[in-house]
């Protein structure tokens, strides 16, 4: 069941109804555990039982280890299991699933253990949590299980903090107030034209560049559009299910954190991860790069270096096992020790260009920088990769040789249809983009506009790609 | 003993070294947001430098938890005691 298709909104709307019928806080909590499990149990029984017994095993764990003194050893075995289980079943998907990004069908595809890389790490911050005393262990098992499975988000996100997400279960509405069910309803669909509208579009083509297939990339040109189109891709497809995941959220009156904050504005790499993807790097920060830059921070610079290293690191290792999540780590970790080492220098620089031209060179320049290393990140193998590096480095070919009027819309000789589809989400993708700080503050209001809500639906339903059955690319994580 | 005064005064002049800028200037509410040079890259050295002039140590939880100048200098103040 993918979010955003008609299968989840019905579960979405079956659930909010006998949600409603209740007034006791368990009963409602139990009956998103139990849509939850609905939703799981759609990829298979070994997903259900996976996210159970490890919710299981962390809640008594944790509660047991807290009363008989919370020992290190204690936290290394529990935490080994949780990134066993996380590992183990990252390996079986890799290997059932193949090229991660090439099987789009989740319907006929076989994911060994759904949401298991975002649910592992909020377990193994939990129990680093309850062993550093940061508070008491849960005393709900119901919740516990809940904030695990939770439906809307299970599958990418964002990454919650079981402390946070179990006290705002504890408050739950007993009728659905107009505010949660307009911001609810406004992000539900705007996340829906994200997707469908937007990130749909571009998966032909970012498919044809990265897939292999000819005439999929014949030059440098085509590789650098590849790998713009694919970060634009990427952005709106994972922040269109964040929008999805909230906004459903909402309408149980739940609020889950933000992941995105207009990340393609980011004017450095530094902060294209403080606004990109969140939640996981929040985690990371505080339970990586933290504990390590503190343990040697008498290193100073060091300290700080080997930190990014140890985060990042780790980092592509979750998103992954093969060589080219390692180079995209990579890239990553040398961008920032730069940026770190320049730091003074680029601050100096904003002062002399003044913050209007220096926006102007490095947000383009972040992006490219970002773009590049999503090279990696989409290939499918090495050799794909290079395949990819070879184009782009062969500056005597780098321009298709057609004529201007040809190459400068589309070096490659592909269906009219496909091209005039793809130009019309880059269209709506840059107005969005440009709009994007107001767009996002009007869809937070509360006050519910006929004309804005009906705009919303017929935009979706005219320009939507609803054929295609692709799923959303961090399901795959 | 210092006054809480006087912490400030020293933490200014700490800030202003370790991040080469003299336009700095403290007060309780400044936070990361108002000086240019402190986020979480450069925030274990900054501790690092404070721990050793003071001759205090933080724990980890500690460094992470300060939300503003004014929460640094309390726990400061609380340690020299």
């Amino acid at each position: 069941m993918n979010p955003g298709s008609l299968n989840y909104f019905f579960l979405l709307i079956g659930t909010m109804i006998v949600f409603y019928l209740f007034n006791d806080n368990k009963l409602k909590q139990s009956v998103l555990l139990l849509a939850s499990l609905f939703f799981l149990s759609f990829f298979g029984i070994i997903p259900v039982l996976t996210c159970v017994l490890l919710s299981i095993l962390n809640f008594y764990f944790a509660q047991h280890a807290y009363k008989s003194a919370y020992n290190f050893p204690k936290l290394v075995a529990i935490n080994t299991i949780n990134i066993f289980a996380l590992l183990a079943f990252r390996f079986v998907n890799e290997f059932e699933i193949g090229a991660l990004f090439s099987a789009p069908f989740i319907g006929e595809q076989f994911v060994a253990a759904l949401g298991i890389g975002f649910y592992s790490l909020q377990n193994i911050g939990y129990q680093i949590d309850i062993y550093k005393k940061r508070y008491t262990p849960e005393v709900s098992l119901l919740s516990f299980t809940l904030c695990n499975t939770f439906f809307t988000r299970i599958s990418s996100g964002p990454i919650l903090n079981i402390k946070a997400f179990n006290s705002s279960l504890s408050t739950l509405p007993s009728k659905l107030t107009e505010e949660n069910f307009t911001v609810g309803l406004q992000r539900i669909l705007i996340g829906a034209i994200k997707k469908l509208v937007i990130a749909e579009r571009f998966s032909y083509y970012i498919n044809l560049y990265f897939d292999g297939i000819d005439p999929g990339v014949k030059t440098g040109y085509d590789v650098v559009i590849a790998c713009f189109l694919f970060t634009i891709q990427l952005y709106f497809d994972f922040s269109g299910y964040m929008d999805i995941a909230i906004g459903s959220a909402r309408m149980f009156g739940i609020n889950l954190n933000e992941n995105f904050n207009m990340p393609l504005r980011s004017q450095s790499v530094s902060e294209w991860w403080r606004r990109w993807h969140i939640t996981l790097i929040n985690w990371f920060t505080q339970y990586i790069y933290y504990p390590v830059a503190y343990k040697f921070r008498s290193k100073r610079m060091m300290a700080t270096v080997f930190a990014i290293i140890s985060t990042f690191a780790i980092s592509a290792i979750w998103h992954g096992f093969g060589v080219t999540y390692l180079i995209w780590g990579s890239l990553h970790i040398m961008y920032l020790i730069i940026e770190n080492f320049l730091k003074k220098d680029l601050l100096k620089l904003n002062e002399k260009l003044t913050s209007f031209y220096y926006q102007l060179i490095f947000t383009p320049l972040t992006f490219i920088l970002v773009s590049f290393s999503n090279l990696f990140f989409r290939s499918n193998s090495l050799a794909d990769a290079k395949r990819l590096l070879l184009k782009l480095i062969d500056w005597r070919n780098f321009f298709p040789d057609i004529s201007l009027k040809s190459w400068i819309l589309n070096g490659v000789d592909w269906k009219m249809e496909f091209m005039v589809s793809m130009r019309l989400g880059f269209l709506f993708a840059i107005l969005y983009l440009l709009f994007e700080e107001k767009l996002s503050s009007r869809l937070n209001k509360s006050k519910f506009s006929i004309p804005l809500i009906s705009f919303l639906i017929i935009f979706l339903i005219v320009f939507g790609v609803f054929n295609s059955g692709t799923r959303f690319i961090y399901m795959n994580f | 003993m210092r006054t809480s005064e006087q912490i400030l005064e020293e933490l200014q002049g700490i800030f202003i070294k370790e991040f080469s800028d003299s336009s700095i200037v403290l007060n309780d509410q400044s936070t990361a947001k108002d000086i240019a040079m402190w986020d979480s890259l450069t925030h274990m050295g900054l501790m690092d430098t404070i721990e050793r002039h003071f001759e205090i140590s933080f724990s980890l939880d500690e460094m992470i938890s300060f939300k503003n100048v004014g929460d640094l200098r309390t726990a400061i103040t609380a340690k020299l005691k």
